[in-house]
């Protein structure tokens, strides 16, 4: 579901490269929050000394289970665009791959897991010329605000009232319906096709991808909690 | 970890030999509803690449990307061990950090002032630091540090206030004495400087003769951010030194370990450095000092002097 160059208007363009920017700078500040701790940088020189603080704004320090989690949201993203790069077969002559917003949130937090997704989306759109330069901001905008903040507060409401299997796969199947439909929206805004047309098509295809989406997103959450879960 | 990352590997590679050709969801329906073509092609450093071949690399620069956030995170705690060790200038003993057990004699004043250059792989930051202390009885010092910041932004820093009681000696050159420094927060942390919080430190400090030298042990508890809305993070001080004259009352030859446990590795450095007695109450003095891990200053330069009247 990557857009390509050339699919939308530039008001459209520019305006989601914006919120894209703003989201983006959004997670990065609650995962600084996260993966660092406050460390008060006059602490005495070990003796009680002066210690000059050089600099607030370098007042948060990488704690050690930050650095973990960094280890793992690499890992996460690897598997992530391992996970993109497979295209399945679905009917008719199409295909569809792993979006992995689902996997992401449930297994690092919406913020780092939109974080990831973002990585993953710039990395496939520089070195594989796989989704447009200046789409890039609508690709974000879909994939990861809502294929994976959205997904995952849906994810987070949906445990309360199922079991966590069904959540997860409905949140995941849910994901790629409201990428494709925010997807269809930004099509119609920019005047490339008209909204009843690719409305229901974008719908009608992604229902099906959603479903291989929410089969792989549940197996390999499983799998992170089992066989990985000392690596994670 | 190992065993995850040949996991993804082996899926990124069979990924890439499996993968449909077909189009995916929005191709399918941008074919359907006629405007693929408005696709602009372009190329990029990997897309012609063998699949399996584009995926390892892309898997790699992925864990590449990560791999260099960690680094990023990790270069502002450099800044951050910079002004844990920032400044070491002013104490009893200069350029020692070390503390010895003595305390000022009763009814007289002790001056120093003293100037760090402190390099990490960064930044180099200078400090300029003045103390002032009094002997209130023959046990009991008060006294006071200010210092201030010639780097950019300057200005003054957080201010200590000391109170020292020596309550055992056995010898001219052997006792215990306790120690508990205030922390201030007067410095503007909006220009970075000071740590906006109030601090303090319990230190314990040992003296002992051993052959012509003397050593020195300190230990400390530092409590972190009293004041509320600061996150407390508490640590220990472990600081040794070692004086040997090499002319009796007239220059010293001075080691020392300074280290703290409020990071992993254990921040540490070693300063050696020299003192050299111009009268009986004007001392002038000079130390180097360089950092044991990536938590640590790179190095450090202070001279000073110490005036008792």
């Amino acid at each position: 579901m990557h857009i390509p160059d050339g699919f939308l208007d530039p008001k459209v363009t520019t305006s989601l490269l914006g919120a894209a920017a703003v989201v983006l700078a959004f997670c990065l500040a609650k995962v600084r929050e996260a993966i660092t701790v406050l460390k008060p940088a006059t602490v005495l020189a070990g003796a009680g000394k002066i210690a000059g603080n050089l600099a607030g704004s370098f007042r948060r320090v990488l704690s050690f289970e930050g650095e973990n989690t960094l280890h793992k949201m690499g890992m996460v993203a690897a598997l992530i665009f391992a996970g993109q790069m497979f295209n399945f077969p679905i009917s008719n002559g199409t295909s569809g791959h792993l979006i992995g917003g689902v996997l992401a949130a449930v297994l690092l937090g919406p913020f780092a897991g939109a974080l990831v997704i973002a990585v993953v989306l710039s990395v496939q759109m520089l070195f594989f010329a796989d989704g447009g330069l200046l789409a890039i901001g609508a690709n974000i905008i879909n994939m990861s605000f809502f294929g994976t903040m959205v997904a995952y507060y849906a994810y987070y409401y949906l445990k309360k009232v199922m079991p966590e299997w069904l959540a997860i796969m409905a949140a995941a199947w849910g994901s790629v319906l409201l990428a494709a439909m925010a997807c269809a929206l930004e099509l119609a805004l920019s005047g490339t096709t008209t909204l009843s047309m690719v409305f229901m098509a974008m719908i009608k295809v992604h229902a099906i991808i959603g479903l291989a989406e929410a089969l792989i997103t549940l197996s390999l959450i499983k799998l992170f909690r089992t066989t990985f879960k000392e690596a994670i | 970890m190992k065993q995850l990352l040949w996991f993804v590997l082996t899926i990124t590679v069979l990924a890439a030999i499996f993968a449909s050709n077909s189009p995916d969801g929005l191709e399918y329906v941008a074919d359907r509803f006629g405007f693929s073509a408005q696709a602009v092609e372009r190329g990029a450093p990997l897309a012609g690449v063998l699949a399996p071949a584009a995926g390892v690399a892309g898997v790699l620069i992925i864990l590449g990307i990560f791999r260099l956030a960690n680094f990023i995170f990790k270069k502002s705690v450099c800044l951050i061990i910079l002004s844990i060790f920032i400044a070491s200038p002013i104490m009893a003993a200069r350029p020692l950090v070390t503390d010895d057990f003595y305390t000022v004699a009763e009814g007289a004043y002790e001056l120093e002032i003293g100037y760090a250059s402190t390099q990490n792989q960064l930044l180099l930051a200078n400090t300029a630091a003045l103390s002032f202390k009094r002997g209130f009885s023959a046990f009991f010092d008060l006294g006071f540090e200010l210092p201030y910041t010639t780097s950019i932004p300057s200005g003054m820093n957080d201010a200590y206030l000391h109170a020292k009681y020596r309550f055992w000696q056995a010898s001219d050159n052997e006792g215990l004495t306790g120690r508990i420094d205030f922390k201030f927060n007067n410095g503007n942390i909006n220009q970075g400087l000071g740590s906006g919080d109030n601090d303090y430190c319990l230190m314990l400090i040992y003296s002992k003769q051993y052959g012509k030298g003397k050593a020195h042990f300190n230990l400390g508890h530092v409590n972190v951010g009293m004041n509320a809305g600061i996150q407390s993070d508490d640590y220990l001080a472990y600081l040794a030194a070692y004086e040997f004259p090499i002319i009796e009352g007239k220059s010293d030859l001075v080691f020392e370990y300074v280290a703290n446990n409020a990071l992993q590795p254990n921040p540490a450095f070693i300063q050696i450095g020299g003192r050299i007695a111009m009268s009986s109450v004007l001392k002038l003095d000079a130390g180097y000092s360089f950092g044991l891990n990536s938590n640590s200053i790179k190095n450090s330069l202070t001279y000073g002097l110490h005036y008792e009247f």
